[in-house]
């Protein structure tokens, strides 16, 4: 005769609660906290020297109950559009909680400055990641601290160019195919956000 | 006394049905109800025309229930020649995902020292009522058995060259290069 532990072992469980993933294509995702619907990107963004919100980035989140981190995670392309100072495409990033700047996730990326000609060549795939903390006394959201999150919550991505008229950024864009320029769906590539709840 | 379903309690658990993850050298991954063997990547120079990506490529049979496959492959690029440009395809069971390309260049310079991560991302939805291989949506009854993934890549020009898997520098010096850098394979099948 078995053991009753044979029959019934110990559930196997780890700390993610849930994962929700996607490609900023208009695509809906049903997780157990609920359905989400993505950005749908058709095309690049140019950046210039005011924050905008980052096409793809923005998502209204609910974390399931017993949530206790939350990780955000935006995978983008960037590219540099200044064709006066060659290739760095300088660029910074903010994140935002509910209209909230989380000040401990900002980010500048930028190619190598090469000098100026107009070979702005430097692009590449680059994401941003953070990971709130839901069990702090009480909320700071520069910081990505929060005490719990139980509704819907915007978050997202901001970015501006460095300056102007140097150094300028596009994002999304891709800039070769088959040696030569790309043309219609091959001139940029969607985004993806990752969302994953720890308990 | 305590309810049987007390001391019993369901199993817990979330929309993650595997996670198969590897580096490109010829491991096998074992996963929920199958393994897998990577491929075996080593440095290499790449050409004008496209060419598979050691440590890739997968033929993947989905576990019951999936929804989403997510693929993440993540691989090292060098320039050889100025910025190195690049170009990167995924395919699946032989046609591409239009919508997962992408290129990547360094800043453009004679000393071609540009050495980046190259992350090539997509999440197959299966939740449609018919396949769109161009942008990465595959009907249940489309992927049965195992289905190939793979990345294809190529330099845009012999003016442009660049390389895969490749480490320049280590330790201080470039006095041996090259050295080889290891890609990573990660699919993850989502309920």
């Amino acid at each position: 005769m078995s053991n009753l532990t044979d029959l019934f072992p110990a559930p196997t469980s780890n700390s993610i609660l849930e994962t929700l993933v996607g490609v900023a294509d208009g695509r809906s995702v049903t997780v157990s906290s609920g359905t989400y619907t993505f950005s749908n990107v058709t095309g690049v963004q140019n950046l210039n020297t005011s924050y905008a919100d980052i096409t793809g980035s923005s998502i209204s989140y609910t974390p399931p109950a017993e949530t206790k981190y939350v990780s955000y995670k935006f995978s983008y392309k960037s590219d540099s559009r200044d064709i006066n100072y060659g290739s760095s495409g300088i660029h910074t990033l903010a994140l935002y909680l509910d209209g909230t700047r989380v000040a401990r996730a900002n980010k500048s990326i930028a190619g190598n400055y090469s000098g100026s000609h107009s070979n702005n060549h430097a692009t590449f795939t680059q994401y941003i990641e953070f990971v709130f903390d839901l069990t702090a006394g009480s909320d700071d959201i520069a910081n990505g601290k929060l005490a719990g999150w139980t509704s819907a919550k915007v978050i997202k991505v901001m970015a501006r160019d460095h300056g102007s008229p140097y150094y300028r950024a596009t994002i999304h864009r891709n800039t070769a195919r088959n040696g030569t320029n790309p043309s219609g769906e091959f001139t940029y590539l969607q985004p993806m956000i990752k969302i994953t709840a720890f308990k | 006394m305590s309810n049987f379903t007390d001391l019993f309690p369901a199993v817990s658990s979330n929309n993650t049905l595997e996670m198969i993850c590897g580096i490109g050298d010829g491991r096998t991954v074992y996963g929920v109800n199958n393994s897998y063997t990577m491929g075996t990547a080593s440095a290499i120079s790449l050409t004008t025309s496209y060419q598979d990506i050691q440590g890739s490529s997968i033929d993947y049979i989905l576990p019951d229930g999936t929804n989403y496959v997510h693929y993440a492959y993540i691989v090292k690029w060098a320039a050889h020649d100025y910025s190195g440009i690049c170009e990167w395809r995924l395919y699946f069971d032989g046609n591409e995902v239009n919508s997962a390309y992408t290129n990547n260049a360094s800043s453009y310079g004679s000393s071609n020292h540009g050495h980046h991560l190259v992350y090539i991302n997509w999440v197959f939805d299966l939740t449609v009522s018919s396949t769109d291989y161009t942008d990465g949506k595959i009907l249940k009854s489309d992927w049965v058995g195992a289905k190939n993934i793979k990345v294809m890549a190529r330099e845009y020009s012999s003016n442009y060259e660049a390389r895969a898997h490749w480490n320049t520098w280590r330790d201080g010096t470039s006095s041996g290069h090259p050295f080889l850098d290891v890609p990573l394979l990660t699919v993850t099948a989502y309920s």
